[in-house]
């Protein structure tokens, strides 16, 4: 595998779906506990630690109830394996969509939805920055895929 | 408008885009004595996507029909096969893992699956042209 093979899209792209998968494993949201609404004095007095719903919890992208995790996982393989084949110089020929036009696609449609989850949490749980590292990732996805179309002029490698 | 200008599988699939979009305002979940919620309601991102996939199998529907010889940098009716088939997953993903499904969201899988169908055949078709 020859690094030098890629282009600066390609590379892109791809170290942004390697991080975006890292980023999924640290917090994207809290479950906040009852624990800040109790009076000093029934915390002080009480211990309530292990109690279930008490504390607060962080949720990851793989724990959080959506299929989003689902839809991140599949973008990141397709974009990995674009820039596997690329790497290995078998491009392959296919006839109906770029590769690069697929790795664009994705991380533009997954940029839509994660940023649709930085303004519309569910229910009350607050904002955490794997959020917003997801975003910024899943972005460069999109991005890389952009910049690799652009090299290619639509007439390079084909999916 | 002529729609004579269709393939079967644009017809296919913009009409099971226009069905997506209907079920998304079906009750998707609701158990006894609670409130179902539609798809639109339900704290995913699905509906969101689901609704990029209608709107990728509708607009090649829309072009087909004014004649519009619009450039786009990828074959429409195989986007919108990729984007359907990970909607099928995703749908069939949230049917599994959903409680107290309802039939919105069945309606929606039948329907991502029209989609995917009918892009498939229309990708068959645009093949054919090709050579």
């Amino acid at each position: 595998m020859a690094a030098g093979r890629l282009s600066q899209g390609r590379l892109i792209a791809g170290v942004a779906a390697v991080l975006l998968f890292i980023l999924m494993f640290i917090p994207w949201f809290e479950i906040p506990g009852v624990e800040a609404q109790l009076p000093e004095e029934v915390t002080s007095s009480v211990d309530l630690s292990g109690t279930p719903g008490i504390e607060s919890q962080s949720v990851n992208a793989w724990e959080a109830e959506n299929p989003l995790d689902v839809y991140l996982l599949i973008t990141i393989l397709i974009t990995l394996a674009g820039v596997a084949l690329a790497a290995t110089g078998r491009g392959g020929s296919a006839t109906l969509m770029p590769l690069s036009a697929v790795t664009f696609l994705l991380g533009a449609i997954g940029t839509i939805q994660v940023l649709y989850q930085v303004f519309d949490v569910p229910g009350d749980l607050t904002r955490k920055v794997g959020l917003f590292l997801g975003l910024i990732a899943v972005a460069g996805i999109a991005v890389g895929g952009y910049l690799s179309m652009s090299e290619e002029g639509g007439a390079g490698e084909r999916y | 408008m002529d729609t004579g200008r269709l393939s079967q599988g644009q017809v296919i699939a913009a009409a099971s885009a226009v069905l997506l979009i209907i079920s998304l305002f079906l009750k998707w979940f609701g158990t006894e004595g609670s409130v179902s919620i539609s798809g639109w309601e339900s704290q995913n991102t699905l509906d969101i996507y689901l609704t990029i996939v209608a709107l990728f199998a509708l607009v090649p529907t829309v072009l087909a029909l004014t004649g519009s010889g619009a450039e786009v940098p990828f074959a429409p009716a195989a986007a919108t096969f990729l984007l359907g088939a990970i909607g099928i997953i995703l749908t069939a993903y949230v049917v599994i893992d959903g409680e107290g499904t309802k039939i919105g969201v069945w309606l929606a899988l039948i329907a991502v699956i029209g989609v995917t169908v009918g892009a498939y055949l229309a990708m068959q078709d645009e093949l054919a042209e090709e050579y």
